[in-house]
């Protein structure tokens, strides 16, 4: 009982707020987007911090890349990262992780292999024997930091392509890191 | 005693879906196959990731390890099962949709136009 009065009383307070300009309405959609995609106003220059996860393919980039939508950003768990989704083609997610380095990530070892993108150390995941059609080229910047690019075709086949996709993205972001 | 049923008290031998609709469940299966997508990239670079620190960081660390990382019963393997059926399914949709369009096309042939 008491639940619903506070419920009666939300709604009658809430609603006339929300209708004297939508302010109430509007501010928690701004907060959402803002830490994922503006850089800290103190980041560092030379650091992953400086950087904006969806700034890292260009228009030019995105059309070498097969992609033609907007990137989202978003926040997993405490990186930045951005999501660009190619209907019913495939999908890729830019995940800049200033905290941990190549080296300090979960990965099964019987999926990854050594490789070097531009400068970068890097490392290609992908299961092959799952044939899942996903694939992630993770890039090492410094010891302590990682850029991870993870792409998934919308048919969950063909982990060739995907990681071609993937090689594809991360030679594009390469020269963009520190 | 009572009698043991074999077939169960419907016809299961086909059901009629028009087309427009299964058209429209064909799209919608890509866009679901797209969000499914999204949750798997997402998946994988958390099983990636092991907090820092001992204690409820480490518990957390393992659980995104062992429910993010492709082992059997993950997160990612579960979601990529799910996307393959998701791709069954609009095969199974694509092909009934070029059966109806050829038998109309054939159909089509058929008619004798008289008057035109």
């Amino acid at each position: 009982m008491v639940e619903r009065v506070r419920k009666l009383w939300s709604v009658v307070f809430v609603l006339p707020l929300a209708a004297c300009g939508g302010q109430v309405v509007a501010a928690p959609v701004v907060e959402q987007h803002a830490p994922a995609s503006v850089p800290p106003s103190s980041a560092a220059p030379g650091t992953l911090a400086a950087l904006d996860p969806c700034g890292l393919l260009s228009p030019t980039d995105r059309s070498t890349a097969g992609v033609s939508v907007l990137g989202k950003p978003k926040a997993i768990a405490d990186t930045r990262a951005c999501d660009w989704t190619m209907p019913g083609t495939f999908g890729v997610t830019v995940t800049l992780d200033d905290k941990v380095g190549l080296a300090g990530l979960d990965v099964a070892r019987k999926t990854a292999t050594k490789t070097k993108v531009g400068t970068h150390q890097a490392m290609q995941v992908s299961d092959r024997k799952a044939a899942d059609g996903t694939c992630a080229v993770l890039l090492a910047v410094g010891t302590s930091a990682n850029v991870q690019i993870d792409v998934s075709n919308n048919s969950f086949s063909d982990t060739p392509l995907a990681c071609r996709r993937a090689g594809t993205v991360a030679g594009l972001v390469e020269p963009k890191l520190p | 005693m009572s009698e043991m049923r074999t077939k169960p008290p419907f016809d299961v031998r086909g059901f009629a879906v028009a087309p427009d609709l299964a058209t429209d469940a064909y799209s919608k299966l890509g866009a679901l196959q797209d969000v499914v997508g999204e949750m798997v990239r997402e998946a994988k670079v958390l099983g990636r990731s092991v907090p820092l620190g001992g204690g409820y960081a480490a518990e957390i660390g393992k659980f995104m390890a062992e429910y993010g990382i492709g082992g059997d019963g993950s997160a990612v393997q579960q979601l990529t099962a799910f996307g393959k059926e998701l791709e069954s399914l609009k095969h199974k949709i694509g092909d009934a949709l070029k059966k109806v369009q050829h038998a109309d096309e054939t159909a089509a042939e058929g008619v004798d136009c008289i008057g035109g």
